[in-house]
C-alpha cells in the first residue's frame, strides 16, 4: 500500500472512531495498518505518526480560528508554552507519537507473527 | 527485530499511552487533555455556536422554555414551582458547575481530594467548625419547612438532569485540567453553599485578640482604643428615631472580665471588608417621581463569577436579579412590584467559652461544677495523591471545640480548649425568607418573608410601587448582657451562656422615613440608644459618603445617573481627615526636594482614587506605615491584638495625640501622634523612591492597586483577569480595592414598566472557553451597566435575540 494512503486510512478511520471512543482509540488504526500492511518499520511508524498529527492538528487549528482563540491563549499561558501556536504543534505531536509507536508496535508484532507461521509452514504472507 | 526488541517497543508505547491518560503530580493527562475530540478543546466556544432552539427530554411536568438573551441572562418561564427550579438548577449547572462544587468542596473540607495537599489547612479549618453536624441537623428539619424543601429537591434534580448529561468531552475544563469528575448534587450541599456565606459574612471574630487586648491596655484604655459605640455615628436607624423597651434586663455576672492571655495561632478568618452599599429614596427625591434602589455587594472578586443573573417567571412570581449558584431563587434584585438589596450587618454571633476538661483524655469537661460529656468526631480528610489526613474534632454543649492541643494552641494546657458558639451552625429559614421575598408585592409582605431570615444578617433595603422605602437589619441575634460575647468567655459557667434571642420586632428598622431616602454600607445599626447590647465589625466612612451624597440632593432630582455616579464615587473621606490631621505635623519638618513634592501632592490632592491619580498610591504607602507603626505593640510584645479602626485612630488622635496608643514600646522616647506621621513619612519617601528608580516612575493607582479578578483556583492565573483600570478602594463608595470589591452593581427604577441596570465583574458563562465568561469586567470597571431585559411575557414569534432551551413534558 502506498505511505499517503495509509496515512489517510489512518487519519479518516481514527475521527470516525474519536466519535465514539476515548483518545487512546487512536492506538487502533495505526496498529492494524501496521500488522496488516507491508512495508518498513519506518513507514509504519510514520505512517502512524502523521496520519494522527495532521489529524489532531487539523481539528485543534480550526477550534482554535473559530473560537478566535478564546481557551488556546489561555491554555497556551497556563501551560508556558509561549503561544497557541505552540499548543497546537504540541497537541498534534503528543498524538503523533502516540500513534507512530502504535504503528510501529503493529508492525514488530506482525514481524513476529510472519516468522511463527512461517515456521509452521502452513501459509506465508507476502 | 529480536523479540526483547519487540517487547521493550510494546512497553514502551502502552507504557507512554498509560502515562498520557493519567495525570503525575499538577499535569493532567496530557494525551486525554489534549485530545481535540474531547480534550479542553472542546471547552472553546463562539458566538452562533448554539442552537437557536435546543429540546430536551426531562421529567418536568409541564413544557418549560428558557431564553437566553445576548449576554446569556437565563429568562425562565414554568408553569409550576417544580419546573421552575428544577430549570433554575440545571441551568446554574450548565453555567457554573464547577464552581459550584468547589464552594461545597470548601464549605465541607473536601477541597484536598481534588488539588491535592496544598489545600490541607483550609479543609481543616472547615472540619473544625461544626459545618458537617450543623447541615446534618438542617437536612433532618428541612421537611418541616415544605416550601423551601420542594424548592431544593426540585432544584437539586435539576443540577443531577444536567449532570447526566455529561460526558468527559463536556465537563467544565477545570474538571479536565485536574483530572477530577463532577459528582451528583444533593440539597445537602446547597445547604453547605449557604454555610459559606455565613462563614463569609460573620465567619469573623476577635474575642481572643479583644481578650488580649483588656488585659494589656486595661479597662480604661481599652474603651477608648476598641469603643463599642465611637463617638459622631451615622447608623443606618437615623439617630432620634426612638426604640422599643428593653423588657429583659440581663446583666453580666460580677467578676467577668476575662483576665488571661490567649496566644494561639488563628488559621483562617474572612476577608473583613466582605461588606456592601445600598440604598433606595422615596419617590419624591426622584426626578420621575418614583422609587429608586441601588445595590452593590462587595465580596472577593472571581472568576467565575459570584452571581448568576436570572429571572424567574412562573405561577405568582416574576422575579428577577442575582442568584448564587448552588441554591434556589434569586438573592438580590425585583419583581413586578417591589426591589430589595442587602448589606452585611456585621454584627458579632460567634462566640468562643473555654472549656476545661476534667482530664487529659478530653472526655468530659466542667460545666457548673458538674462533669459533661464531650463527643468525638474523627474527620478523614482525604488528600489527592497522599494517604488521607485524619483529625479528632470535640464536641461541647457550646458547639465543635476549634482549638485545642491538636489544633492552634502552642502553649496552653492540655486540659483545655476553645468551644464555638456559632448563629451560623443553627438551622435556618434563608430559602424560605428568599423564596417568599421572590413573591412579595407589598411592604407587609417583604416583612413577613424576611422575618424567616436568621443567620447572616442582613441590611434588607426594600422600595415598592405602593410607595414604601424601607430597611430592616435581619437576622436572629443572640440576647446579651453588655460586652458579652466581645471577649472570650468561661465556659465552665451557665451564667455565660446566650439569653435568648432579640425578638423580631425589635430588630433596627426604618420605614418611610422623613429624609426620604433608607441606606446602609455596614455601620452601625444604631446609636447606642439601642437597648439591646451588640459587639460588631462596622465600617465607618463609605456610609457618611453615601449619605451625604443622598442628602445634599434636592427633591425631585436623583436619577438612575445619580446613583450610577454614586456607585463609582471614587472619594475618600478617611483620607482626607487622616491628611488633615497629618499634614500641619509634617509641614513642622523640613524635607527634601522629594519630601516636599510628596508634600505638595498631598496638600493639593482632591482626595479622589481615580484610576490614573498617583496621590492614592502615596497616601496608600503613607498609610501601610502608619498603620504598621500602630501595629507595633503586637510584634513588640508578642501578642495578638485586634487592628484599632481606622476610624477610632482619627478620633483618637484629634482628641488626644498624646495618646498611649500613639507611644512605640520598642523605643525609650515618648512618641506621639505628630512622630509616627513623620516616621511613615519618611519610610513612605523611601519607598516612593525606590518604586521609581525601579520603574522609573510612579505607577497610576491602578496599575499601582492592580485589580484583580481571580479564578478560585488562585494558581490558575490563566484563567484570571488582572490590571484592571478601575479606581477606588476599601473604606470608599466604589469599594474596588485589589481582590475585592463591587461583586453585582444592580440600581432599579420602579416606575411602570421597571427598570432595571446591571453588572458583574465577570461574565455570565463558567467557562474560561466562553466568549461570556468575563466580557462584562470592561464595561464594570468603566462604571458602566447594561439594560436588564426584564420580560412580562414569553417573547412571541421568532425574536432573534434569544436562544431558547426547551424542556419537554412527557
Amino acid at each position: 500500500m502506498k505511505f499517503i494512503i495509509k496515512l489517510f486510512i489512518i487519519s479518516i478511520g481514527s475521527y470516525f472512531l474519536q466519535l465514539a471512543l476515548p483518545w487512546y482509540s487512536i492506538a487502533i488504526m495505526p496498529f492494524l495498518i501496521g500488522v496488516f500492511s507491508s512495508g518498513r518499520a519506518r513507514a509504519a511508524f510514520f505512517a502512524g505518526f502523521l496520519g494522527i498529527f495532521l489529524l489532531w492538528g487539523t481539528l485543534s487549528l480550526m477550534i482554535h480560528y473559530q473560537s478566535g482563540g478564546i481557551l488556546s491563549l489561555k491554555v497556551a499561558e497556563l501551560f508556558k508554552v509561549g503561544s497557541p501556536a505552540l499548543l497546537i504543534l504540541l497537541t498534534a505531536f503528543t498524538g503523533g507519537v502516540t500513534g507512530g509507536l502504535w504503528g510501529w508496535s503493529g508492525y514488530a508484532l506482525r514481524s513476529l507473527f510472519v516468522k511463527r507461521k512461517r515456521a509452521s509452514g502452513r501459509y506465508d504472507i507476502a | 527485530m529480536k523479540k526483547a526488541g519487540i517487547l521493550f517497543l510494546l512497553i514502551i508505547t502502552l507504557a507512554l499511552t498509560y502515562v498520557l491518560n493519567h495525570s503525575m503530580g499538577k499535569m493532567p493527562a496530557l494525551g486525554k487533555f489534549m485530545d481535540p475530540f474531547s480534550g479542553f478543546w472542546q471547552n472553546a466556544e463562539w458566538e452562533g455556536q448554539a442552537p437557536d432552539l435546543q429540546t430536551l427530554d426531562f421529567p418536568v411536568n409541564e413544557d418549560v422554555s428558557i431564553y437566553m438573551d445576548e449576554r446569556k441572562v437565563a429568562h425562565i418561564f414554568a408553569s409550576n414551582d417544580h419546573d421552575l427550579y428544577f430549570a433554575e438548577g440545571y441551568m446554574h449547572a450548565r453555567m457554573r458547575l464547577f464552581q459550584m462544587d468547589f464552594m461545597v468542596r470548601v464549605a465541607s473540607g473536601r477541597l484536598s481530594e481534588m488539588l491535592g495537599p496544598d489545600a490541607l489547612r483550609i479543609d481543616r479549618y472547615f472540619r473544625r467548625i461544626g459545618f458537617g453536624p450543623s447541615v446534618k441537623e438542617a437536612m433532618m428539619k428541612l421537611p418541616e419547612d415544605r416550601m423551601a424543601k420542594d424548592a431544593i429537591d426540585a432544584y437539586t434534580d435539576g443540577v443531577n438532569a444536567y449532570i447526566r448529561t455529561l460526558e468527559y468531552k463536556d465537563y467544565p475544563v477545570e474538571y479536565k485540567l485536574l483530572d477530577a469528575k463532577p459528582e451528583k448534587w444533593s440539597a445537602e450541599k446547597s445547604i453547605y453553599i449557604l454555610h459559606l456565606m455565613s462563614y463569609n459574612l460573620v465567619g469573623k471574630d476577635e474575642d481572643l485578640e479583644m481578650t488580649n487586648a483588656l488585659k494589656f491596655y486595661g479597662r480604661k484604655l481599652f474603651s477608648e482604643i476598641y469603643p463599642d459605640f465611637p463617638d459622631s455615628l451615622d447608623p443606618i436607624v437615623p439617630i432620634g428615631i426612638p426604640f422599643p423597651e428593653d423588657t429583659f434586663h440581663l446583666s453580666p455576672p460580677p467578676d467577668y472580665i476575662p483576665t488571661d492571655l490567649i496566644a494561639l495561632n488563628r488559621s483562617m478568618q474572612p476577608n473583613r471588608y466582605n461588606g456592601s452599599n445600598n440604598w433606595a429614596v422615596a419617590p419624591w427625591k426622584s426626578k420621575d417621581g418614583v422609587a429608586l434602589l441601588a445595590n452593590d455587594p462587595h465580596l472577593g472578586l472571581h472568576l467565575p463569577a459570584f452571581w448568576f443573573e436570572i429571572q424567574l417567571h412562573g405561577p405568582g412570581q416574576n422575579v428577577y436579579g442575582a442568584s448564587l449558584p448552588g441554591t434556589p431563587g434569586v438573592v438580590i434584585g425585583f419583581n413586578e412590584k417591589i426591589a430589595w438589596g442587602v448589606t452585611n450587618a456585621g454584627r458579632d454571633v460567634k462566640d468562643w467559652y473555654k472549656l476545661r476538661f476534667t482530664d487529659k483524655s478530653r472526655k468530659e469537661y466542667i460545666y457548673d461544677g458538674a462533669a459533661r460529656p464531650t463527643r468525638l468526631e474523627v474527620e478523614e480528610i482525604k488528600i489527592k495523591g497522599a494517604p488521607s489526613f485524619y483529625d479528632t474534632v470535640l464536641y461541647s454543649h457550646y458547639g465543635p471545640v476549634v482549638y485545642d492541643r491538636n489544633y492552634g494552641y502552642t502553649r496552653d494546657s492540655l486540659r483545655t480548649g476553645l468551644a464555638l458558639k456559632w448563629k451560623a451552625l443553627e438551622p435556618g429559614g434563608e430559602i424560605k425568607a428568599f423564596l417568599l421575598l421572590n413573591r412579595a408585592g407589598s411592604y407587609s409582605d417583604y416583612k413577613q418573608a424576611i422575618s424567616h431570615f436568621e443567620v447572616p444578617a442582613q441590611n434588607f433595603v426594600f422600595a415598592s410601587k405602593d410607595d414604601s422605602i424601607a430597611i430592616w437589619q435581619q437576622g436572629k441575634f443572640p440576647l446579651r448582657w453588655k460586652e458579652q460575647g466581645k471577649f472570650v468567655m468561661d465556659g465552665s459557667d451557665s451564667r455565660y451562656e446566650w439569653a435568648g434571642t432579640i425578638p423580631q420586632e425589635d430588630n433596627p428598622h426604618v420605614v418611610n422615613p422623613e429624609r426620604g431616602f433608607v441606606s446602609s454600607a455596614n455601620q452601625h445599626p444604631t446609636d447606642s440608644t439601642y437597648p439591646y447590647y451588640y459587639n460588631g465589625y462596622f465600617e465607618y466612612f463609605r456610609n457618611r459618603r453615601v449619605n451625604n451624597m443622598l442628602y445634599a440632593a434636592d427633591s425631585h432630582s436623583i436619577s438612575k445617573e445619580t446613583f450610577q455616579r454614586m456607585h463609582n464615587d471614587n472619594f475618600s473621606l478617611y483620607a482626607e481627615a487622616i491628611l488633615d490631621l497629618a499634614l500641619p505635623e509634617l509641614e513642622k519638618e523640613s524635607w527634601g526636594v522629594r519630601g516636599s513634592d510628596l508634600l505638595n501632592a498631598f496638600r493639593y490632592w482632591d482626595h479622589y482614587y481615580g484610576p490614573d491619580d498617583h496621590e492614592p498610591v502615596y497616601f496608600e504607602i503613607f498609610w501601610k506605615h502608619f498603620s504598621n507603626l500602630l501595629d507595633e505593640k503586637s510584634r513588640t510584645h508578642h501578642i495578638r491584638l485586634p487592628q484599632p479602626d481606622k476610624y477610632v485612630v482619627i478620633l483618637l488622635a484629634k482628641k488626644n495625640p498624646a495618646h498611649r496608643l500613639f507611644d512605640l514600646d520598642s523605643t525609650s522616647k515618648k512618641e506621639d501622634l505628630g512622630d509616627l506621621f513623620v516616621m511613615a513619612f519618611e519610610k513612605t519617601i523611601e519607598e516612593v523612591e525606590s518604586i521609581e528608580s525601579e520603574s522609573g516612575r510612579t505607577p497610576t493607582w491602578a496599575v499601582f492597586k492592580n485589580t484583580t479578578v481571580a479564578h478560585w483556583i488562585s494558581a490558575l492565573e490563566a484563567f484570571s483577569v488582572s490590571h484592571i483600570h478601575i479606581g477606588g478602594n476599601y473604606g470608599i463608595v466604589n469599594a474596588t480595592a485589589h481582590d475585592h470589591g463591587p461583586s453585582w452593581r444592580m440600581i432599579i427604577s420602579l416606575g411602570n414598566p421597571t427598570r432595571a441596570w446591571t453588572v458583574i465583574p465577570g461574565g455570565q458563562s463558567g467557562n474560561p472557553g466562553s466568549p461570556d465568561y468575563s466580557n462584562q469586567i470592561d464595561t464594570w470597571a468603566e462604571g458602566r451597566y447594561y439594560e436588564a431585559r426584564f420580560l412580562q411575557e414569553a417573547p412571541q414569534g421568532k425574536s432573534s435575540s434569544f436562544k431558547r432551551i426547551k424542556f419537554e413534558a412527557k
